[in-house]
């Protein structure tokens, strides 16, 4: 039957043809870990096909012999010739890597067109030895920071939470760890992201022409795959920093069948200030840890699982308590029916909580704790019906629940009872569906397609409340609660649903080029409730409600890519996009989204437009490595109620972006990386006249402009080296140990960069500029592996 | 809850990144000036006064400009109509004999003619509990150093419907008036929710700390509406303490007007707030006396 409605589907795969299948596993020779993103190509067939996250490949061929060519970045290039005339055929490959950087020149003699040939577009993909090469704050390489200077990709500022992607915002980035959705990717407010590179085997950004195996954001998918153990043999590496350190082991629990990876990191900068923290300030602690695992189990040729999960935390104490961090748990099965047809099932469990008090058990004591958590089953299935078609299809349900504050209050009478007063706010939950079919299709021998549907369901459901909410006195005024009715358990409030089509295409121009397009519509039922300058761990979210309607984007980009060089190793693109969304939230101007249980009646809806065009060079092969990117963007919002019902930049619009991240293997043990970073500064509303009503300062703004002027433009620059550690010592041996020293300054220069600026009323009003790294940052850090 | 997480974000921004301040010049239009009416009157048996000024530039040095050639005219629902006369600084007053111009209970009505606009404005006057009394006690600092005073007002909320209050604190001749010192009440603590109805007025609200020995302290305790409550909120909103306040501060909004213009062009719309008020006030110099206390336990 499921075959069936395939055919019916995909009238192409019942063209009959004596074809045979290739298919197996390459993985890494040093550690049996599966690689992901391998170039697999059939010489004389003019077909190739690209490992998955599993390292999985599948050709389809014509009977005959081929050599089958294994190419991956930073590998020695394998070819194997195999017969393919009478019967499928198993080929597992391992790949060693290079003997040593320089040679990447020697290793790349080859063609690296995957940029113009694949149909992927709006996505780059860096492995971590890229992400490592970036010059980074103190000296820790992070993911989040380094995907900050990709195109297209912005933040709020320094020490921001979260990032922007195509006029998004941060609560529109699906972030994957290992599948499970995390809601806050940010330690130290942003300095850090939560992901330790040290356990991360891939991290893949798609902006556009999103499949649609992927939803529930509007923006962008950030898909960071964790390593799996070393199945062969027992390794650890970490490093030791100026802010943290970090540990990671890996190692069998089965000798090439199962393996485990720990991973862990903590601040100490608490330890390290205390000498320097006096009276109020000595019981000051403040740091963060977090703990990454993945498990991995080789069941048998058919049958996969691995578990991994996440636990992270930053806590602040100084008098008060003020503590947030995720939880992340995910199984996952892969089975293997055969060459052709698998399947993921996939048991998601994601918790974001935060904490905030005051001397929890004493008079006067007050405790918040708010909490996001979801619970998730996705089972997917990937058919490779042919050498012309490759079909995933699949369904994801996840119940949400929502606990927006838990809060207690502590009183004292008059004999000094403490007694506990509950001022919570009630729960939400919402339920939210899909079921997804894509298919890539070769065209020609040229065009590829791939087009796919997801329609999505969201159900608000009990238990909870609905509110229904009459008109507002004036525009500034919060809505009114006219009627409140209590639903019961996974009681239906509102429907939802939605169909969200998805299409891409590639056409080739020539051989070192082509032109690619697509087109996404992406639905959300989950808000990042957040309206002050910069989102800050307090912020809630907040489930679709009869009063909050999903978020949809339609998104069309368009784009050329081309290869130049000698070995085409260097890759440009320029993309343009157009995004237009709906549904999207302010906020009425006293607002309160904390404690109020009625902070829909305080919401406003509208719609936004985002555009631009974004260029791109990058270089992955010879000595010089790197990127160069430009960004030239608008991204704006239209709210009946706010700039006179006008569009208004967003807070996070930066209409220009550049960056570069280049890197020098200077000799074999020395390699030199620098960063460069220009944004246009943020837009603030400012008031631009002011008066005194009883002796009291108040600003006016007459025109009820919004986001009326800009900081000044952030630019910064950063410089790393890093002397790699001898892997042999004078006797030839292999060291048990190699280290490698990494030395940065990070905003040489000592740009003071603004991350807000703000107007000082008084006798001589001025504009004041805050800036949170006000000098140079210089750091050591010391990686070693064993 | 944030100023908790304000702290924090400071505590680590100062302490290890070198975080700065700095004065810096933004390019920004300028905006239309707009008159304003600050009209606040009361029962107290003062001279009642209503100021019209204009808004000018935020940047810059202007100098306050004072409109003197307006028409001020007060009327309540009885008929009686109060012409207020120009004095100085664009301030026009109506000096009380022996009746207070304001009664409770009654509802007002401002008029204010200028340049050929009319702009109106509505405000009803509430009742007001009186104070009873002012107790203090000294104490020691819990931070060491030198004890010092607490004093708090005896005063308890008018039962019935939520009422709405301005507490204003004068301190040797000071009235403490900057947007933190502004004190809000409903029935006599922070808002409808506290259940305070008919009870005496709560800690925050009625006490103040830190005094020294022979302040003299005055308490004034205003009826106000639940309107003129939003417009203090605003007004507060707008204060921004420091930049981390700054950094997550909602957008500043312009406060809200109860001021009706005739014309709607943003020139010619005038801003402010009329409010009519009954008073109750108390006085109390702090001279050591140990059989004072205050209501609550101390440090």
């Amino acid at each position: 039957m499921k075959k069936l409605l395939l055919l019916l589907l995909f009238p192409t795969l019942l063209v009959a043809q004596k074809k045979y299948t290739v298919s197996g596993v390459v993985s890494d020779a040093k550690n049996g870990e599966p690689l992901i993103g391998v170039f697999v190509s059939a010489k004389d067939a003019n077909q190739a096909v690209i490992t998955d996250f599993k390292g999985n490949y599948s050709l389809t061929l014509p009977a005959n012999t081929y050599s089958i060519i294994f190419n991956y970045a930073g590998y020695e290039q394998k070819i194997v010739e195999v017969d393919l005339k009478q019967n499928d055929t198993k080929l597992n490959i391992q790949l060693v890597v290079e003997a040593t950087q320089l040679n990447v020149v020697e290793i790349t003699a080859k063609k690296r067109d995957e940029n113009i040939k694949s149909i992927e577009m709006s996505s780059v993909e860096l492995s971590i030895k890229e992400i490592e090469k970036v010059p980074a704050f103190l000296g820790e390489v992070d993911i989040v920071r380094s995907i900050q200077s990709l195109p297209g990709v912005t933040t709020v500022g320094e020490g921001a939470s979260g990032f922007n992607v195509r006029g998004g915002g941060i609560d529109q980035n699906l972030i994957l760890l290992d599948e499970a959705p995390v809601y806050n990717s940010s330690h130290l407010f942003g300095f850090f992201s939560v992901f330790n590179p040290d356990a991360v085997k891939s991290v893949k950004l798609t902006k556009g022409g999103i499949p649609s195996e992927y939803g529930g954001r509007l923006s962008s998918i950030l898909d960071v795959k964790l390593k799996e153990g070393n199945a062969e043999k027992f390794t650890g590496q970490g490093g030791i920093g100026s802010i943290f350190s970090r540990l990671t082991i890996e190692a069998p629990i089965v000798k090439n069948k199962s393996s485990l990876i720990l991973a862990g990191r903590r601040s100490y900068i608490d330890v390290l200030a205390k000498p320097f923290l006096s009276g109020d300030l000595s019981d000051t602690k403040f740091y963060f840890y977090d703990f990454t695992a993945k498990f991995n189990y080789d069941i048998n040729e058919k049958n996969k699982i691995y578990y991994s999960g996440y636990i992270g935390r930053d806590a602040f104490n100084a008098g008060f308590f003020f503590n947030w961090g995720n939880t992340t748990s995910t199984v996952r099965w892969k089975h293997i029916y055969n060459d052709k047809l698998f399947s993921d099932v996939s048991l998601i469990y994601s918790k974001y909580s935060y904490e905030i008090g005051v001397n929890e058990n004493g008079n006067g004591g007050f405790k918040s704790v708010g909490n996001v958590i979801n619970y998730s089953i996705k089972p997917e299935w990937t058919y490779y019906a042919n050498e012309k078609n490759t079909v995933r299809f699949g369904v994801q349900s996840t119940v949400y629940q929502f606990q927006p504050g838990i809060n207690r209050f502590n009183v004292a009478d008059s004999d000094g009872n403490i007694s506990t007063v509950d001022f919570s706010q009630r729960n939400r939950f919402g339920w939210e569906n899909a079921i997804f079919v894509g298919n890539e299709q070769k065209l020609t021998d040229q065009i590829t397609m791939q087009y796919g549907l997801r329609g999505s369901h969201y159900a608000f459901i009990g238990s909870g409340f609905r509110y229904d909410l009459g008109d507002r006195a004036t525009p500034v005024d919060s809505r009114v609660v006219l009627n409140q009715q209590e639903f019961k358990d996974f009681q239906i409030i509102q429907n939802y649903f939605n169909l969200e089509p998805r299409f891409s295409i590639k056409i080739p121009v020539d051989s070192v080029s082509s032109i690619k397009a697509s087109y996404n519509r992406m639905a959300q039922y989950i808000h990042l409730m957040s309206n002050t300058a910069a989102a800050t761990p307090l912020d809630i979210y907040s489930p679709t409600t009869n009063n909050i309607k999903p978020q949809l984007a339609d998104q069309f980009a368009v784009g050329y890519f081309r290869n130049f060089g000698k070995n085409l190793g260097i890759e440009t693109s320029v993309e343009v996009y157009y995004k237009f969304l709906q549904n999207q939230i302010g906020y009425i101007p006293t607002a309160e989204l904390l404690f109020n249980d009625f902070y829909e009646a305080d919401l406003l809806f509208g719609r936004g437009r985002a555009y631009g065009a974004e260029f791109f060079v990058r270089k992955n092969t010879g000595k010089l490595t790197g990127w160069i990117s430009y960004t030239l963007s608008k991204t704006e919002i239209k709210i009946p109620t706010i700039n006179n019902g006008e569009y208004y930049p967003q807070r996070f619009d930066r209409p220009h972006v550049f960056n570069f991240v280049l890197s020098y293997a200077l000799t074999k043990r020395w390699e030199l990386s620098s960063n460069f970073v220009y944004y246009t500064g943020v837009p603030v509303t400012f008031s631009t006249n002011r008066g005194e009503i009883q002796g009291l300062p108040f600003l006016q703004n007459p025109s009820n402009s919004f986001n009326n002027a800009r900081v000044p433009d952030f630019h910064r620059w950063d410089i790393s080296a890093t002397l790699k550690g001898r892997e042999v010592n004078k006797k030839g041996n292999k060291k048990w140990l190699t280290g490698d020293w990494v030395f940065s300054v990070y905003n040489v220069y000592n740009r003071q960069n603004a991350f807000t600026v703000y107007l000082r009323p008084g006798e001589q009003p001025a504009a004041i500029q805050y800036s949170i790294i006000g000098s140079i940052v210089p750091a050591v850090t010391y990686n070693f592996k064993f | 809850m944030k100023k908790i997480f304000l702290t924090s974000i400071v505590l680590f921004s100062v302490l290890f990144l070198a975080s700065c301040e700095k004065e810096i010049t933004i390019d920004i239009e300028n905006g239309e000036n707009q008159l304003v009416i600050d009209a606040f009157l009361n029962d107290k048996l003062d001279t009642q006064m209503i100021q019209l000024t204009q808004t000018k530039p935020f940047f810059g040095k202007a100098l306050p400009i004072f409109i003197d050639d307006a028409v001020v005219k007060l009327e309540d629902n009885l008929g009686n109509t109060y012409n207020f006369n120009y004095y100085k600084e664009g301030k026009y007053i109506w000096v009380p004999s022996t009746e207070a111009l304001i009664i409770g209970g009654r509802t007002y009505d401002l008029t204010v003619q200028y340049n050929g606009q009319t702009y109106t404005a509505q405000s009803y006057a509430n009742f007001v509990p009186q104070i009873d009394s002012i107790n203090y006690q000294k104490v020691g600092s819990p931070f060491g150093g030198d004890s010092s005073y607490i004093a708090e007002m005896v005063v308890v909320d008018l039962p019935g419907q939520p009422d709405y209050y301005w507490v204003k604190t004068t301190i040797n001749d000071t009235l403490q008036n900057t947007s933190d010192d502004l004190v809000i009440s409903v029935d006599g603590a922070f808002n409808e929710q506290s259940n305070n109805d008919g009870r005496p007025f709560i800690v925050p609200i009625a006490a103040n700390f830190g005094l020294r020995e022979n302040d003299v302290i005055i308490k004034e305790v205003w009826s106000i509406n639940p309107e003129t409550r939003r417009f203090f909120t605003e007004l507060q909103n707008q204060s921004i303490e420091g930049a981390l306040g700054a950094l997550f501060a909602t957008p500043i909004a312009n406060v809200r007007t109860n001021i009706v213009s005739s014309s709607s062009d943003p020139k010619l719309k005038a801003i402010g707030w009329f409010s009519v008020s009954l008073t109750s006030i108390a006085t109390q110099k702090l001279i050591f006396n140990p059989s004072k206390r205050v209501s609550f336990s101390t440090f």
